[in-house]
């Protein structure tokens, strides 16, 4: 280990701090960094490949002799199988491999993992159901699965399966399934008991309290939606089985089907060129991954299965519900004393309805206590999406803050302020400052003081327009680290390749490694290929979730890069007369520069070759070098902070909210690429919008469908919902890798809901306690405002 | 989807004939917006559709010299929608062709197809609910989720009619022309549509083997020109659809009339709702309400009173009350608000 000086901080408020690390580490890249690749504003790589259609998704995969398979899925919310007659179906012509899903353990071996890569979930498992034939939790849960020569073909020998199912009392709502003798979805019942964080004494903190404000906030289950689904493509040759995946972890993807059909994960090999998004959903192999490889196997041929829409809906996830009962306890001046939140919500037939991230970690305060429980309904488990939890207590939490903000008379963004936790190094202050400058905060009035916000009158206009502010803060504390590896290779015409098995969920991945690759051996970023979304690589990286991929990385591509240019510098240093020392990478040339001192003899400063002549010396060989990344640096900052702030138009004659302009200040440490960490930011606040405005799921409670599994009728902002958008990063340098990169994949999710239903609030006089904030929903707070 | 026979008939007697012989088993065919959904999401079944795009002569938008509008069943909703003529003297038609689905969508939807489309109720489209439209004994809406079901004319059925079209055209006395087993039919559009009170398994009058062929609307002539601006004039008629999500959405409720003005006073009005009942609504209490005013304030909030107040909501549609009066003040105020008449009727 090393004791290194590092400049850390942002614009305007830098210091310099010592850290630790590797004597590996190239110099990390602080403040003082000049770097000429990283931070510029470049489209991606596989931009035009992607929009021309040239790039070959999952569903694109055509192998010779390839099979569809469909799958048969449960039309009830809880059932038992009695028997499955597949002889008609097995009998059709085209068909090729019938599979039956009746015994209780078939689908067991499958792990499912949270972003952090931690099992999770309760699908199926041995406690949960009785011996015997298969119980099914959920409509949708898969039955039987065909392969046919036509997705048509297997579509009809689907409707030829005969099942008899015996049909349980299920329960589909949330409140019932909390009801002491609701039906059971386990036979433990269908409440988890709470899990309890706390810190400080929330009774004192209450007694401390001058004011306390405290309400109870729903959000609803919300569904993906990436807009390709999930689905595989598998192909064995002999033992060995090559899969083609749509998911946002190649190594974890090969990992549980190698576990599930008891093979070397040698064996398996796992490839995800190009992904239609994931948003948290598409981890692990799941079943699809899993009944593509069966049905391969039993058709000894290809087989591609891509789930539909409806399915996709049913069965491959959704964010958790939650009802939140927040109360929060402040000072006069408010200084925040207590918060305490209890929390229910369902994941269906998993777990992760936990929402307490924000409220224990987003403001200073002492004494917080949270309260989390899932409950348990028969509908499809949910899996990680896009932020974990956040954008739902993000929501709760800044509505109450707003609300206490209003009654103490303090502005919400002052109250903010004034509970700032300053740990660790960030810009958050900063960017409260040049968010609410761009959205012109100084106009927001509290309710009923009149507005200086008023639309400007339109022709035929009622006068029932109103504007209001709101704002919310985004956190977000994961980070990557190793284990991540990855491999720079020079050849000696000059041309490079950098190799990480990791996959590129869709945020740019694959041109944030050639920046970086490229900035190091002085190229343009285009001079480097990029080779990922393969196991077959052998350069492990973690999955793309949580916003670690590129924290994980980077700093390894990095190394690797840095470990290629010394090679050659090495290679050709003797030919130019200097210490590979002496030498620099710039503008793609390899150009002597004066030693340390001065001193620099004959053949010294400023002669250069090109890149490529340099290449040229490596004589027909190749360099290769490989690193691993080194954990991440002691004492440095892993969370990313933001602000972002909402101007909404509220009809109060019809309901109908308007978002006019969001502004998000955010921070990903280091920025790679600046088009593409804007276009993060724009992604997550489309997201969060639409979360705010339109999404819910719908189960008919009677017959436990869910009645909204397509595009029409689960609402998704389109173009004409989508606000003007301001995207601002404010650089934060606290490297705690060499890169000092931080991720940025889920932060502009998470108060996008909060900053909305706060400005709705503030221009109706009437506190948003409901997400999505549909026009009946408006319309209600409306008229309950004016009878009270 | 199911596999299906697809005859392309040359001639509208050849296509009615088809399928009055297939009976239910057949399905006529247009832009396939809606029926190739209803095959997708397993609704519906057909052995057999008829291709009516087949058949030559059944598209495009002519005027006749005294101003009557005709509109053939194949015209596409893009087409009815930038017509110029359309759009000046029927601006409630044009804009409710324009109101509908995606540009996608108005590309190959027809005019014929928007009007005889199925109810877009979640249970009425899911497979797994035998509801009362498709020969089951409930309607699903009543203990289930109901917030953009009927409010108005609702049972045994709560679907909504969805059609954007319709409204607009019978605020502006459109009728429609079928062709079938039995001849010719003329009808107004309003007779065409029926309620499940009346017939359960569908939503218009259409038996096996009749087509529609064309809408006819009578000219403009007879109506109040108003000045539209310093050179446009156009008839005083609106279609206002409010949806929830704006980029693509059907109705919660929608608002369509016409309405004459004669120094200053209402001659003549229609008031049609979308969006709220399982046919196009037309308010007769509305339009009572505006006749004879000078279309004010207190008059538009008259007529929105009287619209809904029969209204019966379900558990969860509520909220279309006060919405549908709001939307119908917002167009009986803008209409008021379009010019002084121009011409005497």
């Amino acid at each position: 280990m090393a004791s290194r000086t590092i400049r850390i901080g942002h614009d305007g408020s830098l210091t310099t701090v010592e850290v630790d690390v590797p004597d590996t580490e190239p110099a990390i890249w602080d403040a003082d960094a000049k770097l000429s690749v990283v931070g510029t504003s470049v489209p991606r790589l596989d931009g035009a490949a992607k929009v021309t259609g040239k790039a070959r998704y999952t569903y694109d995969i055509n192998l010779p002799g390839m099979l569809h398979g469909r799958i048969l899925r449960c039309p009830h919310p809880h059932a038992r199988i009695v028997s499955i007659d597949t002889a008609k179906a097995a009998r059709l012509t085209g068909v090729k491999a019938v599979l039956t899903f009746e015994k209780p353990d078939v689908f067991a071996a499958i792990g499912e993992t949270d972003e952090a890569g931690n099992p999770i979930g309760e699908k199926g498992g041995a406690e949960g159901k009785p011996a015997g034939m298969r119980q099914l939790l959920y409509a949708g849960e898969e039955v039987a699965a065909v392969a046919a020569l036509t997705p048509e073909i297997a579509g009809d020998a689907l409707e030829l399966i005969a099942v008899r199912y015996e049909v349980l009392p299920h329960v589909a709502d949330l409140e019932e399934a909390r009801r002491p003798g609701s039906p059971k979805v386990f036979p433990d019942g269908n409440v988890r008991p709470a899990s309890v964080r706390e810190r400080g004494d929330i009774a004192a903190g209450f007694r401390d309290a001058s004011v306390t404000v405290e309400g109870t906030f729903t959000t609803p289950v919300a569904l993906h939606n990436a807009l390709e689904t999930h689905g595989a493509v598998a192909r064995w040759e002999g033992a060995k089985l090559a899969v083609w995946a749509s998911t946002q972890g190649v190594f974890g993807f090969r990992e549980d089907l190698a576990k599930f059909f008891g093979i070397p994960v040698a064996n398996v090999r796992v490839v995800s060129e190009y992904l239609g998004g994931g948003f948290g959903a598409k981890f692990g192999a799941g079943t699809t991954g899993v009944v593509a490889a069966m049905l391969a196997k039993k058709a000894q041929a290809p087989v591609k299965l891509m789930l539909d829409r409806r399915e996709e809906n049913l069965a491959t996830g959704n964010r958790p519900s939650s009802v939140q009962a927040l109360r929060i306890g402040a000072k006069r001046d408010g200084t925040l004393t207590a918060i305490h939140l209890r929390s229910y919500g369902t994941a269906g037939i998993a777990t992760g309805a936990g929402v307490g991230g924000p409220a224990a970690r987003i403001y200073a305060c002492q004494n917080v206590k949270v309260e989390e429980e899932d409950v348990h309904i028969n509908a499809g488990p949910a899996a990680p999406f896009r932020a974990p939890g956040f954008p739902q207590g993000s929501f709760a939490l800044e509505s109450a803050l707003d609300e206490l903000a209003d009654r103490l008379g303090i502005d919400p963004l002052d109250l903010r302020r004034r509970n700032y936790n300053d740990r660790p190094v960030k810009a958050l202050l900063a960017q409260y400052d040049v968010a609410a400058k761009e959205i012109g905060w100084e106009r927001r009035r509290p309710p009923g003081e009149g507005s200086a916000l008023a639309p400007a009158a339109k022709p035929g206009a009622r006068g029932t327009v109103r504007r209001g502010l709101g704002m919310g803060t985004a956190m977000w504390p994961m980070y990557g680290g190793p284990p991540a590896d990855a491999k720079v290779t020079i050849n000696s015409d000059g041309s490079v390749e950098c190799t990480c098995g990791t996959q590129d969920i869709g945020t740019g991945t694959r041109t944030a490694m050639a920046m970086v690759t490229a900035e190091v051996l002085g190229l343009p970023h285009e001079k480097i290929q990029v080779f990922l979304g393969d196991t077959k690589s052998g350069m492990y990286s973690p999955a793309s979730g949580g916003s670690v991929t590129l924290t994980s990385i980077l700093p390894a591509i990095r190394s690797a890069a840095e470990g290629a240019r010394e090679k050659l510098l090495k290679t050709v240093a003797p030919s130019l007369g200097a210490k590979p020392e002496n030498l620099e990478m710039r503008d793609g040339r390899v150009v002597v520069r004066a030693a340390a001192g001065g001193g620099q003899a004959a053949g010294g400063k400023g002669r250069s070759i090109t890149f490529a002549q340099a290449a040229e010396r490596l004589k027909s060989t190749v360099i290769s070098s490989q690193a691993s990344r080194v954990k991440n640096y002691e004492g440095r900052g892993i969370e990313m902070f933001g602000a972002q702030f909402a101007e909404v138009e509220v009809d109060t004659a019809t309901g109908k909210v308007r978002v006019l302009k969001i502004v998000a200040a955010h921070d990903c440490g280091r920025t790679i690429n600046r088009l593409t960490a804007e276009s993060q930011i724009n992604g997550g606040v489309i997201m969060g919008l639409s979360y705010a405005l339109l999404e819910q799921r719908f189960i008919d409670a009677p017959t436990g469908i869910v009645m909204n599994t397509n595009m029409e009728d689960y609402k998704i902002a389109g173009t004409l919902e989508i606000p003007e958008i301001v995207p601002i990063l404010v650089e934060v340098y606290d490297p705690a890798n060499n890169v000092g990169v931080k991720g940025l994949g889920e932060p502009p999710v998470v108060p996008t809901a909060a900053a909305i239903a706060n400005a709705v609030s503030n221009a109706i006089g009437a506190r948003v306690r409901d997400l999505p904030i549909t026009p009946d929903r408006v319309l209600a707070l409306l008229a309950a405002a004016k009878e009270a | 989807m199911n596999r299906f026979a697809f005859h392309e008939p040359d001639s509208l007697a050849k296509a009615s004939e088809i399928l009055a012989r297939e009976g239910a088993k057949a399905r006529l065919l247009a832009g396939g917006v809606d029926l190739l959904g209803e095959m997708k999401d397993g609704v519906v079944a057909p052995a057999a559709l008829v291709n009516l795009k087949s058949v030559p002569g059944l598209d495009g938008v002519r005027f006749e010299a005294d101003g009557t509008l005709r509109i053939g069943a194949l015209t596409t909703l893009a087409t009815l929608a930038a017509h110029t003529r359309v759009r000046r003297e029927f601006p409630a038609i044009a804009q409710a062709a324009e109101s509908v689905g995606s540009p996608e969508i108005r590309n190959v939807g027809t005019v014929g197809g928007n009007l005889c489309q199925r109810p877009r109720c979640w249970y009425y489209r899911s497979a797994l609910h035998p509801c009362i439209k498709k020969g089951g004994d409930t309607c699903f809406t009543l203990n289930g989720e109901s917030r953009y079901n009927a409010i108005l004319g609702g049972g045994p059925s709560y679907i909504v009619h969805p059609s954007d079209l319709a409204p607009a055209l019978i605020a502006c006395e459109a009728r429609v022309v079928v062709m079938g087993p039995d001849g010719r039919k003329d009808l107004p559009l309003e007779q065409f549509y029926v309620l499940p009170s009346v017939r359960v398994d569908h939503e218009t009058i259409l038996k096996a083997g009749e087509i529609v062929t064309e809408v006819v609307v009578p000219g403009s002539a007879s109506m109040v020109v108003y000045a539209a601006g310093p050179d446009a004039t156009g008839s005083r008629s609106a279609y206002l659809k409010f949806k929830e999500k704006d980029s693509m959405d059907f109705a919660l409720a929608s608002v369509a009339a016409s309405v004459k003005m004669r120094g200053g006073s209402c001659t003549a009005a229609r008031v049609v709702l979308g969006g709220v009942a399982p046919v196009p609504w037309r308010s007769k209490e509305a339009e009572a309400a505006i006749l004879g005013s000078s279309l004010d304030a207190p008059a538009a909030a008259k007529a929105a009173a009287a619209a809904l107040a029969g209204a019966v909501p379900l558990t969860h549609n509520g909220y279309k009350v006060p919405l549908t009066k709001s939307l119908i003040v917002t167009v009986l105020l803008g209409l008021a608000a379009q010019g002084p008449d121009l011409v005497p009727a």
